[in-house]
């Protein structure tokens, strides 16, 4: 400890210190020259003597500092200072290099910094780990992914053993109708644990009581602080004041706090109302989500264990309803969200791994030359008395510098960058927050960055340091010029590292290539509906004045008219579920005549209701018989339109146009127990109406006007209806009129009013996404691989100049020089195009679930990568070739 | 690093210590020329000392508190520190040479059975 201090002090007293040891050394060789002097030499002979007996006084002093204190904080200071000099010495040097690092930290930093929103960063839940999603487990034969029924939710709400807080919730929205002009707020039905299980503050008031959660119980809201403020005027008096929602009086019982914890489900809500799920019900249709936390001590593999033999009861208790291989569990809520975004994430933080490794190659070559031509300094300094590990450490110090400041300009670069691009899109990526937000600048990220920077520099620096430091004195010392001083094994290493660079810029154009292919096979896909110049809005038709089916359509056809009515529109009709948004319902049916379905026989297929006019609007061909018109109200014979994909399925070879089917019975869908048999009117053509990825499923169009009335209140209480208008030309300018005719139509307020081409665009943000970012990774790593062919090749002519000024002096072709430096070039491009396609075809199987359109090993790619690759060569080869040819022998030979 | 000629030897790593102190014990306090010659001569110049590589086992012995250096002068009347040996050196002296004792005790038996 005594030491430690000492060597502390010594620290700061540096230069006091010194001038003790001076003073002592001097006093030694005092002594020394004496006794020579003694012994009879001259006192200048005496004196060399001295110095010869002492040894290197340099050294000693070097060797008493180092015992002295902490030198190498010292030295560090010193080869810092020394480092920044010598860096600021070569602007075009460290200019380069800190571009390339930054480029690679950069990308690096951005990809991290999602992965850790992603990923790593807490959630803002308090006790995430004991959040988890209820679902059908996976594997599962039935069920919609992780929506639950009602009768599904009251089963697991008694499994209390293992869970609590089991709560229900599901956005929707709804007409505010108290104000003086109407709107549309978002809600959220839920059940009455739900604020303390997502950990929800109530600011003031209260939450929902069990009591308020039963059907028919009062109706009772809990609303936003945000509304509050806004609508209310923070009004202190609002609990316990009615307010008028879907026509119908509420009392507001509290406030809710920040609900940033329910964000994945949906925007934040601006309205609260319990679900009033009924205890005893037997309703199978999922239709919303369900979350619970875990007992306090109970594993996750407890809870699924429990929730999974449990599955047995509610096969006892419901008969038909779950497959065999059908079972419950419970998914750590992260996990659940983040699930289908991992391979993504990995691929791009693999992806921007090699652009930081070719960075790093680039960065290495540089130094490597740089290292040539500083031969004679380092040879200098290790002449003076610094060991090759001094030498070591000031070249690694160098490196570090670089990467350092890279990595700083990187970080701005990269936390920039994704900031700007999820700004744009955030590709569906859960946890990022609207617009990304939520990717921060934390300690993770900094910390990261700095660990990539400094592990960065060391391995970039490390080689080429150990090569220059290993300066032979006298050759080097001796050969002035300095000119022959690098030797083949250095070039060497330098092709090599051009051939990584290329190889893995390859790897890396392959996979932007595979999804630009992919991202075009997108939009080139036959989506079976036209979308240009159509003009799309939600209206909620919800309330007391719209609970029976036959309202609705009133209402509808009255505004379908008004907007057939108006120039420039050349059709118009409406839709439960908007194509590529919301998606089709999914139901089960059965076919007159033939066995009913069973959970094995797969007859659930997607479900929408239409207006007359939908399929004109989208131009969906009518194969055969006839579509829907306004003449199939609900005093008509009741009838259903499929799609060919479901005539093919269930009726293979024979004709299903007269069959009857009956929709939603069996598996406890209360809502359609009035559903009439219907018969199969026409068949229209197939639609990729779930997403542009996948291909069409089977779908029964039913019209609006015959649907019974629990399902039409089922639907449209939570949802809007969407409606759809056509035009010709510029939909745009008709949105002012078309929205005045809506409005004016059902007196409601009108939402989300848009062209449906927009609708097209946003399925293809996550597709945009994956290219976009993989096409800068791309090109970046093609722009690094031809710094780092030019800067091979500028630097070999430039140490041949001597060679060629001789060749061309004994007579050679200025061409034939060229062609030969080309050549030498291209054989290291062609080298590393080799080696790339190679690890290329070994890895493209990676990106396989993100392609669409394309396979992994697409030939077009295959061949266009390297083509395009081998004309980046070319440049980066042909400019430093060309100056060869403008070697004048005479300057040549005098070349120093 | 350095070059040895003939049959002398190098000072094997961290024995100086041990001799510097064993030098100071004996003779008292001495400059650091003096503790060279000293060496030299009692070696019969066996043992090459570069002279310089005594001061960072002085400057050690110091911080370690073993050694305590004073500035004087010399009979020829010139400026040089003077190093004593102070209590804890007496200490670490003892016990070292134990080790010392032991160490070479135990090489040489091995050298004369063990082959």
């Amino acid at each position: 400890m005594r030491r430690f201090l000492f060597r502390f002090a010594n620290l700061f007293r540096g230069r006091r210190a010194d001038g003790e040891m001076t003073r002592e050394i001097q006093s030694h060789l005092t002594l020394l020259q004496d006794e020579f002097e003694h012994q009879g030499m001259a006192p200048e002979d005496a004196r060399r003597a001295a110095r010869r007996a002492y040894g290197g006084v340099e050294q000693t002093k070097e060797l008493h500092r180092e015992a002295r204190s902490f030198v190498w904080i010292e030295q560090l200071f010193k080869d810092l200072r020394y480092g920044w000099r010598n860096l600021r010495r070569s602007p075009g040097f460290t200019f380069t290099a800190v571009a390339a690092l930054a480029l690679g930290i950069g990308a690096t930093t951005a990809i991290f910094s999602i992965v850790n929103t992603v990923m790593l960063k807490p959630l803002h839940v308090p006790e995430p780990d004991r959040l988890v999603v209820l679902s059908m487990a996976s594997g599962s034969e039935s069920g919609d992914g992780d929506s639950a029924s009602p009768a599904k939710f009251m089963h697991w709400r008694a499994q209390t053993s293992v869970i609590q807080d089991v709560s229900a919730f599901l956005y929707g929205f709804i007409n505010y109708t108290g104000g003086e002009v109407m709107e549309q707020w978002r809600f959220t039905r839920m059940s009455a644990d739900t604020f303390r299980c997502f950990g929800i503050q109530i600011l003031q008031g209260r939450s929902f009581t069990p009591e308020e959660d039963l059907p028919n119980g009062p109706a009772v809201a809990v609303i936003s602080q945000g509304l509050w403020k806004r609508h209310f005027a923070s009004d202190p008096q609002i609990l316990g004041k009615p307010i008028s929602l879907n026509g119908e009086p509420h009392t507001v019982i509290g406030i809710a706090g920040d609900t940033s914890a329910m964000r994945e489900y949906g925007p934040a809500s601006e309205v609260y109302v319990p679900f009033q799920i009924d205890p005893n019900t037997s309703d199978q249709g999922d239709f919303f989500d369900v979350v619970a936390r875990l007992k306090p001590g109970v594993t996750l593999i407890q809870a699924q264990a429990r929730l999974q033999a449990s599955a047995a009861d509610y096969r006892r208790k419901f008969p038909n309803t779950l497959g065999p291989k059908d079972g419950f569990t419970a998914k750590p809520y992260r996990e659940n969200l983040v699930g289908d975004v991992r391979p993504l994430l990995l691929l791009l933080l693999g992806a921007v791994g090699l652009v930081l490794l070719i960075a790093s190659a680039n960065v290495a070559n540089l130094l490597l030359v740089r290292g040539a031509g500083r031969k004679r300094e380092i040879a200098i300094r290790a002449a003076i008395g610094a060991g090759r590990s001094r030498v070591i450490r000031q070249l690694l110090v160098e490196s570090v510098l670089l990467s350092v400041a890279g990595g700083a300009l990187g970080l701005l670069l990269g936390y920039g960058g994704i900031r700007a691009l999820l700004m744009v899109n955030t590709a569906g990526l859960p946890l990022v927050g609207t617009g990304g937000t939520e990717v921060s600048m934390d300690w993770r990220v900094m910390g990261f960055t700095l660990a990539v920077s400094l592990a960065t520099g060391v391995v970039f620096g490390l080689f080429p340091a150990f090569q220059s430091s290993r300066a032979d004195l006298n050759s080097v010392l001796k050969n002035s010029s300095g000119r022959w001083g690098t030797g083949l094994r250095q070039s060497k290493v330098r092709a090599v590292l051009v051939i990584a660079e290329v190889s893995l810029a390859v790897v890396l154009l392959v996979g932007s290539a595979l999804l630009i292919r992919s991202f075009a096979a997108l939009y080139a896909v036959d989506l079976g509906l036209e979308t240009k110049n159509v003009v799309t809005m939600g209206v909620l038709l919800a309330g007391p004045k719209y609970s029976k089916s036959a309202e609705v359509a009133d209402t509808v056809r009255g505004g379908l008219e008004r907007l057939r009515s108006l120039p420039g529109v050349t059709a118009a009709g409406t839709t439960c579920c908007l194509p590529l948004a919301q998606g089709n319902y999914i139901l089960n049916f059965d076919i007159a005549g033939r066995p009913p379905a069973t959970l094995s026989s797969s007859q659930d297929v997607g479900w929408a209701t239409v207006s007359p006019g939908y399929f004109d609007v989208f131009k969906i061909p009518v194969k055969r018989g006839r579509v829907i018109t306004d003449r199939d109200d609900n005093k008509s014979p009741a009838v259903v339109v499929i799609n060919e994909r479901m005539a093919q399925q269930y009726w293979k070879d024979r004709d299903p146009l007269g069959e009857r089917i009956r929709i939603g019975q069996g598996t406890g869908i209360n809502q359609f127990k009035d559903e009439p048999v219907r018969q199969i009117i026409g068949i229209v053509g197939d639609v990729r109406d779930e997403a542009l990825d996948s291909k069409p499923h089977p779908v029964m169009y039913v019209p609006q006007a015959q649907l019974p009335d629990p399902v039409n209140q089922f639907f449209f209480r939570l949802l809007p209806i969407e409606w759809l208008v056509r035009t010709e030309g510029d939909s745009k300018a008709l949105i002012p009129s078309i929205r005045e005719q809506v409005r004016q139509a059902t007196g409601l307020p009108v939402n989300d009013i848009g062209l449906m081409d927009q609708v097209v665009w946003a399925q293809t943000g996550r597709q945009r996404f994956n290219m976009l970012l993989m096409t800068v990774f791309g090109c970046a790593a093609l722009l690094l691989a031809a710094i780092g062919i030019y800067g091979l090749m500028a630097y070999t002519v430039d140490q041949r100049t001597q060679e060629i000024g001789i060749r061309l002096a004994l007579g050679a072709e200025a061409t034939q020089l060229r062609n030969m430096i080309v050549r030498q070039g291209m054989s290291l491009a062609a080298a590393g195009v080799v080696l790339g396609l190679g690890a290329a075809w070994g890895v493209s199987r990676l990106m396989e679930s993100l392609l669409f359109g394309v396979k992994p090993r697409d030939p077009i790619v295959f061949v266009a990568v390297p083509l395009a690759l081998a004309a980046v060569a070319l440049l980066s080869v042909w400019l430093p070739a060309r100056r060869a040819l403008r070697v004048d022998p005479v300057v040549a030979l005098r070349h120093d | 690093m350095s070059s040895e000629a003939g049959d002398r030897m190098a000072v094997l790593q961290g024995t100086l210590d041990l001799i510097v102190l064993r030098t100071l014990k004996s003779m008292g306090p001495q400059h650091a020329y003096a503790i060279a010659t000293r060496i030299q001569q009692f070696s019969e110049d066996l043992l090459h000392l570069n002279q310089g590589t005594l001061y960072p086992a002085l400057v050690r012995l110091e911080q370690q508190g073993r050694i305590k250096g004073t500035w004087g002068t010399t009979e020829s009347n010139r400026e040089a520190k003077f190093y004593a040996i102070t209590k804890s050196g007496e200490k670490a002296l003892a016990e070292e040479t134990l080790r010392w004792r032991r160490m070479s005790g135990l090489v040489d038996k091995l050298l004369s059975e063990g082959a």
